[in-house]
């Protein structure tokens, strides 16, 4: 029983994998595109990581496949922030400028990267209040 | 058709959907316009790889194939970490040679 379970999770990750790859193959631009991508790091991996635990049905394999499933869930949304940050600055919103004509944009500003910790200077001096 | 049978026959095939992803991801990481593209697909082929691993742990019946999955795991995330940060590094750089005249020194 546990093998035709184990096989129909390999089918359905193989499924989420195929989808995943036409989405990111077919999809207009690169944040469209992280959202088909994230869809083989979690249900793909996991659907094939709990086959793996059904298909062996060992308490050693098990305890590996829960610490692989456990690893990919806390790792993919830091790697997709960062991902998405660094899209937006090498995009620079220029697609949403050009589909909705945000009215303070204008077509020959050049794109501007996004304020961090680590560059003081993309921040503007005058937004800190005087003490006192 | 046996269970045995029936896993393995869903092996095969789940292997072959996951190197039919692989195939696609490397086109948009070849084709990619942008460099975002490229480490988004790079993403995505190294949890693919990590896919791959399992099932083929589940077609060999060796188990040390898990561990390969939970190393390439940690290894696919710290080089995605790796070149995001270095994707935005450059994009400061070429937007402070672009307009010198911003920069405070």
């Amino acid at each position: 029983m546990s093998q035709y379970i184990a096989g129909c999770l390999i089918l359905l990750g193989g499924f989420f994998s195929v989808s995943a790859a036409i989405g990111l193959l077919r999809l207009p631009d690169a944040l469209t595109r992280m959202h088909a991508s994230t869809k083989v790091g979690t249900l793909a991996s996991l659907c094939m990581l709990l086959a793996c635990a059904f298909a062996f049905g060992d308490l050693d394999v098990f305890a590996r496949c829960v610490i692989a499933v456990f690893f990919l869930l806390v790792t993919a949304p830091v790697a997709a922030h960062m991902i998405g940050r660094a899209a937006l600055g090498i995009d620079g919103l220029a697609h949403l400028e050009k589909d909705h004509q945000l009215p303070q944009a204008s077509a020959t500003d050049t794109p501007q990267p996004l304020p961090h910790e680590g560059d003081a200077r993309a921040l503007p001096k005058e937004a800190t209040p005087p003490r006192g | 058709m046996t269970p045995e049978v029936f896993l393995f026959e869903c092996a095969v095939a789940g292997i072959g959907m996951i190197t039919l992803a692989v195939a696609i991801a490397f086109f948009r990481l070849a084709k990619g316009p942008s460099f975002a593209d490229r480490v988004i697909a790079l993403d995505m082929m190294t949890v693919a790889i990590v896919a791959f691993a399992a099932v083929y742990a589940v077609l060999t019946g060796d188990s040390a194939f898990i561990d390969v999955v939970i190393v390439l795991a940690l290894v696919g995330f710290l080089s995605v970490v790796a070149l995001a940060r270095f994707a935005e590094r450059r994009q400061i750089q070429i937007s402070q040679d672009a307009n010198p005249q911003e920069e405070h020194s």
